[in-house]
């Protein structure tokens, strides 16, 4: 059904040359604060060569630091995701006392400075923490290893999946869940055949933006890693490392490795929004068939 | 008795939304619910079916104590009154759902199920739809579905809220007698919410009309409109003239049925309003007469049958005298 075409209503729209004004400044803008430096990260890596990019990856410390950040998001992303679900589901469709505190410390992660978060995680499991004695006895080692790691990764990403659910969740409302239930749908039934299916592409959205949060985590991994070279450094600390020893080609080299990330993030999100949008299309078209 | 609730109040919060709600629906009859928006009439329903549990009381289905029963073992089939279809499943799929979800054990094969599905879908006359998703449907088919859907399990007790609200008037009626006659024939019991009191007066075996939380009547169409327990039922069921009268009557209010009222040209003496055509409406059967008294603002209405208008012959403007046959007098 078509809508009224409002670019036909002039008096409803800016000026000619506002309009051109707002558009070129948020354009400029983008430029010079987005694509530029994604832009010089790619001229820098490849300022040597592609010999010296391609050696700057498979250099066994950056491998390393590779294999970490994905080994650390393998954890992290599913845990945060089944986490984000269960608290959007408590928060949404269940109209307990105290939710909107809840709603509202489910954001403390995004208030806290992840650096705060990172020495938090020292103060507990590190050398003077509370639980040191325990620790030592059974021999397990958290801070400047791989359980920090994913410790400070798990705090700084956990309100991803949740703020996307939350807000969706409650415009939902329960009713269809209150349907499927009088038609006889188990609990465990019911999430999966209603309420899943209607949170799919948030979900999605969710899981990806905190995907790329785990991976390219820098402040709270910083504190709680001890930067080990080839083993507790993750590609932005691995990063770091390169760019303090002045060694900007190698540096570039690994951060264009993140800069794809985001890129995959970019495409996998328009993808997401493109398939919604082929959904709602394809739907417009069944209707006027008839 | 299918449905019997007891002593079944509710609160959100600090508000009452049912207070002390006493209902028996006896197996296989009709219930309309009446009641003005937001007196509670949801919330009844929901309760019933276990959807919100009550402060206090309890509810019986089928004479066993449903009150602490899991919801999905209640066994009652509900029409939402926003639907509620599940927006990522096809008509089909929507309507197959309770059959879809059942243990292994009683569900039916496949062929079943599509033929079950299928004799509903030609039911509500949305076969050619079944493939189409909810939100491709129009309010009216919407509402079929729902129907549809509550249906399938064929549940012994059904909920209806505003069942037939967006239809139009010809499937409102077909779909209206087709619940009646499937009453006759399977013993289902049904409680419905309706906003039209002709729809409860026409279907229903008895009538319920609540306000704000709480039950003011029950009984058979004739009895709640015939003789209403209160100023408020009367006024709530179908038009009615607050009569203004002669004689000061503190305390009380006069009502009287439009149907009630007899014109007459010459002054009758004792109880007869000097009344000015307003406007003369003929509607089917009637004739609508829209009146004025001198010194009152709002409007005075008579229904007269088309033979004794066309006897009259009311013209607007002239003066008349409104007679009521039967004024019915409340504590106000
Ligand atoms: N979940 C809720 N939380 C708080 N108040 C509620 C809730 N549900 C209903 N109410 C209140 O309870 C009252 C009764 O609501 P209900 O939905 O039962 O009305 P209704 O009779 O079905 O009205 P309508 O004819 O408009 O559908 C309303 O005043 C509403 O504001
Ligand atoms: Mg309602």
């Amino acid at each position: 059904m078509p809508i009224a075409d409002t670019s036909r209503l002039p008096s409803i729209r800016e000026p000619r040359p506002i309009r051109f004004l707002l558009v070129a400044g948020t354009l400029l803008y983008l430029g010079a604060f987005i694509f530029l430096p994604l832009v010089q990260v790619l001229v820098m890596a490849l300022s040597k060569g592609w010999k010296v990019y391609a050696a700057a990856i498979v250099e066994p410390d950056a491998l390393s630091a590779i294999w970490l950040t994905l080994g650390v998001a393998a954890v992290t992303v599913p845990l945060n995701t089944v986490f984000g679900v269960a608290l959007a589901w408590a928060i949404a469709k269940n109209p307990c006392r105290g939710r909107r505190l809840i709603a509202t410390l489910v954001d403390l992660p995004f208030s806290v400075s992840p650096v705060i978060a990172g020495l938090l995680f020292v103060l507990l499991f590190g050398r003077q923490g509370w639980f040191q004695p325990w620790l030592e006895q059974h021999d397990i080692h958290v801070i400047f290893a791989f359980p920090g790691l994913v410790l400070a990764t798990l705090f700084v990403t956990s309100p991803f999946v949740a703020r996307e659910l939350i807000p969706l969740m409650e415009s939902q409302g329960h009713e269809e869940e209150d349907a499927a239930r009088l038609l006889g749908a188990s609990g465990w039934r019911t999430f999966w055949s209603v309420t899943l299916p209607n949170i799919k592409w948030g979900l999605i959205y969710g899981v990806i933006l905190c995907n790329a949060r785990a991976m390219g985590e820098f402040g709270a991994v910083s504190v709680v890693s001890g930067h080990i070279r080839g083993r507790t450094n993750t590609l932005p600390l691995h990063v770091e490392a390169l760019f303090n020893e002045y060694n900007f080609a190698a540096a570039n080299a690994v951060a264009s490795l993140l800069a794809c990330l985001a890129l995959v993030t970019l495409v996998v999100r328009a993808a997401a929004e493109w398939r919604v949008r082929q959904q709602r299309a394809a739907a417009e078209r069944n209707r006027d068939e008839h | 008795m299918s449905i019997e609730v007891r002593n079944v109040s509710k609160s959100y919060g600090r508000f009452q939304v049912l207070r002390d709600v006493n209902l028996d629906v006896n197996t296989g009859e009709l219930m309309a619910l009446l009641g003005p928006s937001g007196c509670g009439k949801t919330t009844l329903l929901r309760v019933i079916a276990g959807l919100e549990t009550p402060d206090t009381g309890t509810i019986r289905t089928h004479g066993e104590d449903a009150t602490s029963r899991p919801v999905r073992e209640r066994k009652v089939g509900f029409v939402f009154q926003h639907y509620a279809l599940f927006r990522h499943m096809t008509v089909f799929e929507n309507i197959a759902f309770g059959l879809r979800v059942r243990a292994r054990a009683d569900r039916p094969p496949e062929t079943e199920i599509t033929k079950r599905v299928r004799a509903l879908l030609d039911l509500i006359q949305l076969d050619w739809l079944a493939a189409h998703y909810p939100d491709q449907l129009s309010g009216g088919q919407r509402q079929r579905v729902a129907l549809a859907r509550a249906l399938a399990t064929e549940p012994r007790v059904l909920l209806l809220d505003e069942p037939f609200g967006a239809l139009d008037a010809r499937v409102r009626t077909e779909l209206r007698r087709w619940l009646r006659r499937r009453h006759a024939d399977l013993g289902v019991t049904s409680l419905f919410v309706t906003h039209d009191q002709e729809e409860a007066i026409e279907v229903a075996d008895r009538i319920v009309v609540m306000n704000a939380g709480r039950i003011e009547q029950i009984g058979s169409p004739a009895e709640v409109y015939e003789n209403p327990s209160s100023a408020f039922i009367c006024r709530f069921l179908g038009h009615v003239n607050l009569w203004p009268d002669a004689v000061d009557a503190p305390g009380q209010v006069r009502l009287v049925r439009p149907h009630d009222c007899e014109l007459l040209r010459a002054d009758p003496g004792m109880g007869a309003l000097a009344i000015t055509v307003k406007a003369v409406r003929p509607a089917g059967p009637l004739v609508r007469i829209e009146m004025q008294t001198p010194g009152q603002v709002d409007f005075l209405e008579a229904d007269l049958p088309r033979e004794t208008a066309d006897r009259l012959n009311p013209v607007v403007g002239e003066t008349l005298y409104a007679r009521p046959r039967r004024i019915r007098v409340y504590p106000s």
